[in-house]
C-alpha cells in the first residue's frame, strides 16, 4: 500500500513534468506575438521561466521525498537499505529532470536573442541570498526543535544528521527558485542596487 | 527624501529609428526584451553602462534618452 502512494505521487509528478515539457518544445523559446509592444503582459525572460519549471520540479519531485518519508516512517531509514535508495533514486532524478529542463530550455545555436542581462544577474544573485536565508531557518529549526525535544536524554539519535541535510538540499534549491521569481515580480527595479 | 524618478523616451525614440521592435533594441543594447518592456513602463531604472548602450543604439546621448525627475520637495 505505502510504495504504492508514493509511485502514484511520483508518477503524476513526472507526468506533469513530461506534458509541461511538451507543450513548451511545442511552443518554442520565444514569446508568441509581441503582446508588450501593444502594452499587454510583460515577457517572461528565460531565466524566469527556467525559475518556474525549477519550482515545478522541485516541487513534484519533493512531494514524492515526502511521500515517501512518511509511508516509511523516518525511524526505519537505516535499517531499510531499499528505502535510503529510493530517496537517493528520486534525487537523483531530480537532479536529472533539472538538467534536461535547462538543456531544453536553452535557445537555439546561433540565436542572436540576449538570454540574460544585468537585472538578470541581480536578480540572480538576490535569489542566492533568499536561499541562505531559507537553508539558515531550517538548521535553526532543526536545532532548536531537536534540542528541545531530546533535552532530557541529553542525546540527539544519529538518525538526523541525514535528514537534516536532505531538508536543506531541498529548501535550498526551491527557496532559489522563489527568489528568482520574487525578484520579477517587482522585487528588483534599479540596475545600480 | 522623496524617490527620485528617471523617465525615458525610449519608445518614442523606437518608432523615429524605422518602428525599431523592443527585441532588436534589446539585441543591439544588450540587454533582454523584458528589461526594454519595464523601461518603457517607468517600472525600471537601467544601470550607467546599459543607459549609455541604448543611447549609443539611438545615436544619441544618454540625457537624450533619460531624463532626471527631480522629487518634489527637493533642492
Amino acid at each position: 500500500m505505502t510504495p504504492l502512494i508514493w509511485a502514484m505521487i511520483a508518477l503524476v509528478g513526472l507526468i506533469l513534468f513530461g506534458a509541461g515539457m511538451w507543450s513548451f518544445v511545442r511552443g518554442g523559446f520565444r514569446d508568441g506575438p509581441a503582446g508588450a509592444e501593444a502594452g499587454g503582459e510583460v515577457p517572461m525572460s528565460p531565466q524566469q521561466r527556467r525559475a518556474w519549471w525549477g519550482l515545478g520540479i522541485g516541487a513534484a519531485m519533493s512531494v514524492a521525498i515526502l511521500a515517501v518519508f512518511i509511508t516509511h516512517g523516518p525511524a526505519t531509514y537505516y535499517q531499510d537499505l531499499g528505502f535510503r535508495l529510493l530517496t537517493y533514486g528520486l534525487f537523483a532524478v531530480w537532479l536529472i529532470a533539472h538538467l534536461a529542463m535547462r538543456r531544453l530550455t536553452r535557445p537555439p545555436a546561433g540565436e542572436s536573442e540576449v538570454v540574460e542581462d544585468e537585472r538578470d544577474r541581480a536578480i540572480r544573485s538576490r535569489a542566492l541570498t533568499v536561499s541562505l536565508i531559507a537553508v539558515f531557518l531550517v538548521l535553526a529549526a532543526w536545532a532548536i526543535g531537536l534540542t528541545e525535544y531530546y533535552w532530557d536524554e541529553k542525546a540527539i539519535p544519529i538518525d538526523y544528521p541525514y535528514f537534516i541535510l536532505w531538508s536543506a538540499i531541498v529548501v535550498g534549491l526551491l527557496s532559489r527558485e522563489v527568489g528568482v521569481l520574487m525578484g520579477y515580480a517587482g522585487w528588483h527595479s534599479h540596475g545600480e542596487s | 527624501m522623496a524617490k527620485a524618478e528617471i523617465r525615458n523616451q525610449i519608445r518614442r525614440l523606437r518608432f523615429e529609428h524605422g518602428e525599431m521592435t523592443q527585441q532588436q533594441l534589446a539585441n543591439r543594447a544588450g540587454c533582454t526584451r523584458q528589461t526594454i518592456v519595464l523601461l518603457e513602463r517607468g517600472r525600471y531604472v537601467p544601470s550607467l553602462a546599459l543607459a549609455f548602450r541604448i543611447a549609443r543604439t539611438f545615436g544619441a546621448t544618454v540625457e537624450d534618452v533619460f531624463e532626471w525627475a527631480e522629487p518634489q520637495g527637493e533642492r
